[in-house]
C-alpha cells in the first residue's frame, strides 16, 4: 500500500506509444505549450491548448495520474480567484458592492471583468501545472537526463533535478511519519487558531529539515562509490536516437510554433482583456486559421509518434 | 589484498580518538564478518576501504592503508571505486535513477566505460543477480529487498574485487534478508569476491564466514574463524550470540555449531546421554476461534469485525477481531505489508476504520481524537528520529508533558522521575540525535511512558540496536507490562519473540491467520521457528514446544547460567 501511494504521482512505464515515443520531441512540444500560454490569453486558444493536452494524457491512459496534480492545484487557483476578486477593483459592469467601506481601500466592488480576469489567470496556472504534470509523468527521468544533456545543460545540473524528481515522493513519506508521530504524541494539529496551528506545523518542519540532511549526507556518500565525479567526462550508455519520422515530427512542430509565436508578437493574436468593459473574446477568421493551426500540429504530432511506433 | 597498518583515525571537531592503531590484513576472496557493539567504530573502519574516509570525512588519520595495493593516501576515491564497491543500509538512499536498467548503468557511465562494455556489463550483472524480469521496473515501485537487489546489482556491474556492505539487511523483512545473504554468499563463493560484511543477525550469515572480527572502542577485540572464536563465552561483549552456540558455551561443549544441522550433530550424543526428567514442559490450551482471556483478565483493547483499505478494492485489513487483555505482551508477525502496523495506527486512532468497531477499555473511540487516545496508549515508532522535535532530550520530554496538560510542577516532578527510571539523566541536556540508536529508542520509551499509558504500540522499536541495547530495551518494556498494562509489538525478531512475548498474533493478507500463546505459534512452525526449536525438532524424545535455550537448559537439569 505504502508503494501505491508511491507511485502515484511519479513516471511509470505503460506499454503505449505515448510513452514510447521520443522524450526529446515530446519534451519541446510540452516546452513550446508552455511558453506559448504565457504570451497568450484569450480563453478560447487556452482551452483548445488545454483539450490537446488532455487527449495527449487520455492517449497516453494516465488521465487521472494528471488529474492528481490538478486536483493539488485547485485550491491555490481558488485562492488566487478570490484574492483577484476582493482586490480588484476595476472592470465597468459591477454584480455587487459590498455594504461597507474599509479605510484607505474604500469600497469592495465586484465586477464581471474581473471574474473573467480571474478565471482566464487560474485556466493559465492549471495549464502550467497540466504541462508539469505531463512532462513528469510521460518522460522517464532516466531519459530527460539525456534530454538535458542535448540542450546542454551541464550534467550535474540535471542530476540535481532528477534527484529532487526521484526523492520528492520519500520526503512526502517521511511528513507523513513525522505527522503521524506528533499526533499520536497529542499534537492537536487542526486545532486552536491559525497562530497556534501553524506553530504546530512549522515544529514538524524540523525534523523533516534534519532528516533531509542526514539523507544528502547518505546520498551523496553513495554517489562518491559509485565513481561520480563533477569535472571528468561520462558516457551514456543509452543515446536519444530520432528516426526520420521524429525529425519530420520536430520540423512541424518548429514551424507550427514559429509561426504562431509570429502572429503573436505581431498580430497580437489570443490576446484578450476583458477590461474596461466586458466584450466577448474576439473570433475571427484569422483566430480560426490560427487555432487550426495549433490543433493540426498536435494532431499531426499524435498521429506521427503513432506512425513512429509502429514502423521501428 | 587489503592491509592497514597501525591505523589511528579521528573525526574533525571530535576529541575521541574513533579507531585505535588497527591492525588489519585481508585476502582476495575472503568473506569477513565485521561486528561489535553499535558506536565501536566498525561503520568508520569500513568507510576506510574505499576512501570515504578520510576523503569524503575529514579527520586526523596516522598509519599504513593500502588497499588492492592501492596506497589509500595517494588515490582518489574515483580509482578505489573501480576496486571496492560499497554497498549502504538503506536502499533508498543509495539508488538515483529512474530505472532498474539505467541504475546499474549508471555507475560504470561514470567510469566512462565503452558503451559495448557497459550493454554487456548491464546484461551480465541483471542475470548474475536474477533480477533481469526487473530491468523496466521504476525503482519507487520496487520492495526493499528488490531494492537492496539492485544496489548489489549496480555495484557488481563496476567488476569490483571487494564488496564492502555496511548492514544491508536492517531494514529488510526476514525472507528478503535471508534472500540478500545467500546472495552475497554465493557472490564470495562463485564469482570469488572479497565480502566485507556488517551485520547484527549472526545466526543467518555465521556458517558462510571465513573470519569474524570483532570491534570494541575502536580495536580490534577478536581476529578468527567463528568455530575458534565461540569457544570463549562472548557475551560480555555485547554482540548477538546465536542461540545455538550459546547453548554450546552454557552446556561447556568444546565443538562449536554454525547451523541447526551441526548442532544437532555435536548435541546428540549429549542429549541421548544426558538423564533428564522426561516430562513435558507446562502446556497450554489452544484456543481455536480467538484468544479469551476474559475470566481471568480485564479487556483492554477489542476490535470486532475490523476492514480497513486505502484505496478501493485494496483491502489491507479483512474482518480483524482480536481482544487483548492487562498484563499481556503480544508480538504482531507477518510479511511486510500485511497489515501490520496499519492494524496499530487503527488502535491508537491515526486511521479510522472502514468497518467494524474498536472499543479500549469498554469505551468506543469512534468520537475520539488522536490526542485523547493518547493518554491511554503510547506508540513508538521504527525510527526513533522521527520522533524528536527538540535541542534537548530534557526538552523532548517536557513538550510531550506539556501536548498532554500536565501541570508544570507535576510535569517537573515525572521528568526527574523518568530520567532517573530509564538511565538518561546524564543526557539531560544533549541533542537526542546524537545518541545511538539504542538510546534514542529508549528517549522514545521514556517520552512515551512518561505519562504512563495503559496501552504501549510499538512497530518494529529494536531495529538497528545491538544485542546489549535489545536486551536493555525489553527488560523495560517486561517490567511496564508486569506494572498490569498491554505491549503489543510488532517484530521481524523472532528469537526476540521467543524469550520476551506470552502471544502471538500472525497475519497474512490483512487477516490474521493465528492467535495464539506464543509456544503453539513458534514451535514446529516453517518460518517463524527459533533456532533452539529447529534444534529440538530433531530429537522426538525432547519436549517439542522448547522455544529458548533457558528452557531446554532446565529440562536438562542445568540450572546455573
Amino acid at each position: 500500500m505504502e508503494i501505491n501511494k508511491r507511485v502515484s504521482i511519479t513516471y511509470r512505464y505503460k506499454n503505449n506509444f505515448i510513452y514510447d515515443s521520443n522524450p526529446l520531441i515530446k519534451f519541446f512540444f510540452f516546452l513550446s505549450n508552455f511558453f506559448v500560454i504565457f504570451l497568450i490569453s484569450n480563453p478560447i486558444y487556452l482551452s483548445i491548448i488545454f483539450l490537446n493536452m488532455i487527449l495527449i494524457a487520455f492517449l497516453g491512459k494516465d488521465l487521472r495520474k494528471v488529474f492528481r496534480f490538478i486536483k493539488l492545484t485547485l485550491y491555490l487557483g481558488l485562492a488566487i480567484f478570490i484574492i483577484n476578486i476582493i482586490l480588484r477593483n476595476d472592470g465597468g459592469t459591477v454584480l455587487f458592492t459590498f455594504p461597507f467601506k474599509i479605510p484607505i481601500y474604500d469600497t469592495i466592488n465586484i465586477t464581471l471583468e474581473v471574474i473573467i480576469f480571474s478565471f482566464i489567470m487560474v485556466l493559465q496556472l492549471i495549464l502550467v501545472i497540466f504541462i508539469f504534470s505531463l512532462v513528469n509523468v510521460f518522460i522517464n527521468p532516466d531519459e530527460l537526463i539525456k534530454v538535458f544533456m542535448k540542450l546542454r545543460i551541464p550534467y550535474t545540473i540535471s542530476l540535481i533535478l532528477i534527484l529532487s524528481i526521484r526523492f520528492f515522493p520519500l520526503l512526502l513519506e517521511d511528513m507523513e511519519n513525522i505527522k503521524d508521530v506528533a499526533r499520536s504524541r497529542g499534537v492537536e494539529l487542526d486545532k486552536g487558531n491559525w497562530f497556534i496551528r501553524i506553530k504546530n506545523k512549522i515544529k514538524l518542519i524540523l525534523p523533516l529539515l534534519t532528516n533531509s540532511l542526514e539523507r544528502s549526507i547518505q546520498v551523496a556518500e553513495a554517489l562518491e562509490s559509485r565513481g561520480f565525479t563533477i569535472s571528468k567526462k561520462r558516457k551514456f550508455y543509452k543515446k536519444i536516437k530520432i528516426t526520420k519520422i521524429g525529425y519530420f515530427t520536430l520540423a512541424i512542430n518548429i514551424i507550427s510554433i514559429t509561426i504562431l509565436l509570429y502572429f503573436i508578437i505581431t498580430q497580437g493574436a489570443g490576446n484578450y482583456s476583458p477590461f474596461p468593459l466586458y466584450h466577448f473574446p474576439r473570433f475571427n477568421y484569422f483566430d480560426f486559421f490560427m487555432i487550426l493551426i495549433i490543433f493540426s500540429s498536435n494532431i499531426s504530432l499524435i498521429i506521427l509518434l503513432f506512425l513512429d511506433r509502429r514502423i521501428s | 589484498m587489503i592491509k592497514i597498518e597501525d591505523l589511528s583515525f579521528t573525526y574533525n571537531q571530535s576529541s575521541n580518538q574513533i579507531l585505535n592503531n588497527i591492525s588489519l590484513e585481508i585476502n582476495d576472496g575472503e568473506f569477513i564478518l565485521i561486528t561489535g557493539p553499535s558506536g565501536s567504530g566498525k561503520t568508520t573502519l569500513i568507510r576506510l576501504f574505499n576512501g570515504l574516509i578520510p576523503y569524503f570525512y575529514g579527520g586526523k588519520i596516522s598509519g599504513k592503508v593500502n588497499i588492492q595495493s592501492l596506497n589509500l593516501f595517494k588515490t582518489e576515491t574515483r580509482q578505489l571505486a573501480k576496486k571496492v564497491g560499497f554497498v549502504f543500509q538503506n536502499p533508498d538512499n543509495q539508488l538515483f535513477m529512474n530505472e532498474v536498467e539505467s541504475e546499474i548503468a549508471f555507475g560504470l557511465e561514470n567510469l566512462n566505460l565503452p558503451v559495448n562494455t557497459i550493454k554487456k556489463r548491464v546484461e551480465e550483472t541483471l542475470d548474475s543477480i536474477g533480477i533481469a524480469h526487473l530491468r523496466r521496473r521504476t525503482i519507487g515501485e520496487l520492495s526493499g529487498g528488490e531494492k537492496q537487489k539492485v544496489a548489489i546489482a549496480s555495484i557488481l556491474a563496476m567488476n569490483p574485487e571487494v564488496i564492502v556492505l555496511d548492514e544491508p539487511t536492517a531494514e529488510l523483512d526476514p525472507k528478503s534478508a535471508e534472500d540478500i545473504l545467500m546472495l552475497i554468499q554465493k557472490l564470495n563463493d562463485e564469482l570469488g569476491l572479497t565480502i566485507i560484511l556488517i551485520e547484527h543477525r549472526l545466526d543467518r550469515v555465521i556458517q558462510f564466514v571465513d573470519r569474524m572480527i570483532i570491534i570494541e572502542k575502536g580495536k580490534i577485540l577478536k581476529d578468527g574463524p567463528p568455530k575458534i572464536l565461540f569457544k570463549e563465552n562472548l557475551s560480555k561483549i555485547g554482540i548477538t550470540i546465536p542461540p545455538i552456540i550459546k547453548l554450546c558455551n552454557i552446556l561447556e561443549i568444546d565443538k562449536i555449531p554454525l547451523t541447526v544441522k551441526e548442532s544437532r550433530e555435536i548435541l546428540s550424543d549429549f542429549i541421548n546421554n544426558i538423564k533428564y526428567p522426561i516430562e513435558n514442559i507446562e502446556d497450554e490450551n489452544k484456543n481455536t476461534n480467538y484468544f479469551d482471556q476474559s475470566d481471568k483478565k480485564k479487556l483492554l483493547v477489542e476490535l470486532s469485525n475490523i476492514s480497513f483499505n486505502y484505496e478501493k478494492n485494496n483491502r489491507v485489513l479483512n474482518n480483524i477481531n482480536l481482544r487483548m487483555y492487562e498484563g499481556e505482551f503480544i508480538a504482531i508477525m507477518g510479511r511486510n505489508g500485511s497489515g501490520k502496523t496499519t492494524l496499530l495506527k487503527l488502535i491508537n486512532g491515526l486511521l479510522k476504520p472502514g468497518r467494524g468497531k474498536i472499543n479500549i477499555e469498554n469505551n468506543t473511540i469512534e468520537k475520539s481524537s488522536v490526542a485523547e487516545l493518547a493518554q491511554k496508549i503510547g506508540y513508538i515508532f521504527q525510527n526513533p528520529a522521527n520522533q524528536f522535535y527538540h535541542d534537548t532530550v530534557e526538552d523532548e520530554i517536557t513538550y510531550i508533558l506539556n501536548n498532554l496538560k500536565y501541570d508544570s510542577n507535576k510535569a517537573k516532578v515525572l521528568l526527574d522521575n523518568i530520567l532517573e527510571q530509564f538511565d538518561l539523566e546524564k543526557y539531560r541536556k544533549v541533542y537526542p540525535r546524537y545518541l545511538s540508536v539504542g538510546e534514542q529508542q529508549k528517549l522514545a520509551l521514556a517520552s512515551v511512558l512518561v505519562t504512563n499509558p495503559k496501552i504501549l504500540l510499538l512497530d518494529e522499536p529494536t531495529h538497528g540496536m545491538d544485542y546489549k541495547q535489545k536486551t536493555i530495551f525489553f527488560s523495560y518494556l517486561n517490567a511496564y507490562c508486569k506494572k498490569g498494562n498491554l505491549v503489543i509489538l510488532i517484530t521481524h525478531d523472532v528469537e526476540s519473540v521467543a524469550e520476551y512475548s506470552d502471544r502471538v498474533v500472525l497475519l497474512a493478507e490483512g487477516r490474521i491467520i493465528v492467535d495464539d500463546v506464543k509456544k503453539n505459534v513458534l514451535s514446529n512452525a516453517l518460518l517463524f521457528s527459533p533456532q533452539v526449536n529447529r534444534l529440538v525438532q530433531g530429537f522426538k524424545n525432547l519436549p517439542q514446544n522448547i522455544l529458548n535455550y533457558h528452557e531446554l537448559i532446565k529440562v536438562f537439569g542445568y540450572e546455573k547460567e
